[in-house]
């Protein structure tokens, strides 16, 4: 361990060896992991990796810090580790209230439950065209035939891109995201902002009705967005919406192939479909996000001093016994209230009821043309990701096609 | 306390007591009451606590801000009478009335 980053004020006793990129190797199941961590470890330990953070380890703390804005700043950045300053902020997420809240407009409104309704009609084309494709062939690879593709196509029809580039862009999102090494990431970051950046001169040359339109012409406290504001805009709500549905559609589809009951049930009850996305979403969060401590202050009984950095793991937060009883069990109709999967306060996600269409839309149309698939363990069986974002590298899958 | 009643959309009552100063979306949540979502829970973010105010009673209450009526344009068949729940706050007032909510908030 990297002593040296361990500031004076950290207790001893409260320091972990906790790196968040190798957490868990690519063969064990991350979600019982953090089960074992929140429920033996401190309510909040302290890791010298990635730059030096608090972790919060404990349910009620970590509902307790998300809304907290004033305390817990987004604006110093929200990543692990935190991105270079030459990366333009991702916002809205990099941001305080009330400039935030003044960016959030255009998106809230996009993606509304009226927004949503046009949305989840193209969500369901491309979901069944590619679903069709797959389903005479008895196998697939989940993750690179299904969950990498269906989101990307979906970003790209709200924002108006045509397809072509589609590969080129899964490859670099999946580097921005999941890449190991900090400077490959931040070198994808910066090829990712150079595309979106041509096509954001386009939309401020020749608006049209999509939603980079809506948001790239927008106006913040009276004035129009800066061209770096448009990009980090831009790209955060590429990613946002990727590797989150994507990752939880794989996980979701693991559950499936290993519990018969409930994808059987799910086939024959398809009106329970979105309490079992509720309860899924509970017990395979999979975000986590960092803040910054904008001033001395006790937390769950820690002294923290500003300018300390926190990370906030939402996928404890289902997995917490004193939050939940028999929290690893998932139960279709636990319905349960106040997860954390989508965050709370002011940033909580605004692709909620997307994410949600989108999952469902997914169940309904893969299980009744696929009703019955396991994982094909000859193909190497389950890969996971772990990070920022948790998810699988692989889901290799076989079923019956005849 | 106050008594009111949120009326579903296939006609369905739930008579609840409220606590004036209290969010009708709260209200609602904290009483189990079905047809609101309350989503962002309550940042304006979201208009999935969408309902319908009983027209006299919408014209003596403090009206809806421009921020209001700018998410209202998210929700699904959005009408004059048309409150999103957390931005209401209960009053002596809502005594007796009647809320009606949507055939769907999403
Ligand atoms: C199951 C899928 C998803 C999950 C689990 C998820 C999770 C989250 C979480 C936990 C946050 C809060 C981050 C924070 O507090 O710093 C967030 C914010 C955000 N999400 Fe999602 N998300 C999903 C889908 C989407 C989709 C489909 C989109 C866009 C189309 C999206 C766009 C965003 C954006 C733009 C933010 C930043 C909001 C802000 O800072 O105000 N997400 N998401
Ligand atoms: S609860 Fe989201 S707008 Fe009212």
């Amino acid at each position: 361990m990297e002593s040296a980053r361990i500031p004076a004020h950290v207790p001893e006793h409260l320091v972990r060896d906790f790196d968040i990129f190798t957490f868990v190797g690519e063969d064990e199941d991350a979600h019982r992991a953090w089960h074992d961590q929140v429920n033996n470890g401190p309510d909040l330990f302290f890791t010298p990796h990635s730059g030096g953070f608090w972790v919060i380890n404990n349910a009620d703390l970590l509902e307790a810090a998300l809304p907290d804005w004033e305390l817990f700043s987004s604006a110093q950045g929200i990543g692990i580790p935190p991105s270079p300053a030459e990366i333009p902020p991702m916002l809205p997420i990099e941001a305080d209230d009330p400039y935030h809240k003044a960016l959030r407009r255009p998106l809230n409104l996009a993606l509304s439950p009226k927004g949503v309704v046009e949305l989840a009609k193209s969500a369901r084309e491309l979901t069944v065209g590619l679903i069709d494709t797959i389903a005479p062939q008895g196998k697939c690879e989940f993750v690179h035939d299904f969950s990498l593709k269906m989101p990307m196509e979906l970003f790209l029809r709200i924002v108006d891109i045509p397809s072509n580039d589609r590969e080129y862009l899964i490859g670099l999102a999946n580097t921005a995201i999941k890449g190991t090494v900090d400077q490959e990431r931040f070198r994808a970051m910066g090829a990712m902002n150079a595309y979106l950046s041509e096509w954001i001169d386009r939309r401020v040359a020749l608006p049209g009705t999509d939603l980079m339109s809506a948001i790239v012409n927008m106006d913040v406290d009276g004035r129009p967005l800066t061209k770096a504001e448009q990009v980090g805009y831009m790209t955060t709500v590429m990613l946002g919406g990727l590797d989150t549905v994507g990752g939880m559609m794989a996980l979701t589809t693991r559950h499936m192939a290993l519990n018969p009951g409930h994808r059987r049930y799910l086939r024959n009850h398809p009106d329970v479909i979105p309490d079992a996305i509720e309860e899924i979403l509970r017990r395979y969060a999979i975000s986590t996000v960092a803040r910054y401590v904008t001033r001395d202050s006790t937390f769950g009984g820690i002294d923290l001093k500003e300018g300390d950095r926190i990370m906030l793991p939402t996928p404890l937060h289902g997995v917490d016994e004193t939050r939940w009883d028999n929290a690893l069990e998932v139960r279709l109709d636990r319905k349960p209230r106040d997860h954390m999967a989508f965050g709370k306060g002011t940033h909580r996600c605004p692709g909620a009821i997307l994410a949600r269409a989108e999952l469902r839309i997914f169940l309904e149309e893969w299980l009744r043309r696929i009703p019955d698939f396991t994982i094909d363990e000859s193909r190497g069986g389950v890969k996971w990701e772990t990070g920022a974002v948790l998810g699988l590298k692989a889901l290799p899958l076989v079923w019956n096609a005849s | 306390m106050v008594r009111i009643t949120f009326v579903q959309h296939g006609g369905a009552e739930h008579e609840i007591e409220a606590a004036p100063g209290e969010t009708l979306m709260r209200t609602a949540l904290d009483n189990d009451v079905p047809g609101i979502i309350g989503e962002c829970g309550g940042e304006l973010a979201c208009a999935t606590c969408h309902c319908y105010l009983d027209p006299t009673l919408l014209k003596d209450i403090e009206p809806a801000s421009a921020d209001e009526l700018d998410m209202l344009q998210g929700a699904i068949d959005a009408t004059a009478d048309s409150r999103l729940s957390c931005q209401v706050l209960v009053t002596r007032g809502f005594a007796g009335t009647r809320i009606r909510l949507p055939a769907s908030q999403i």
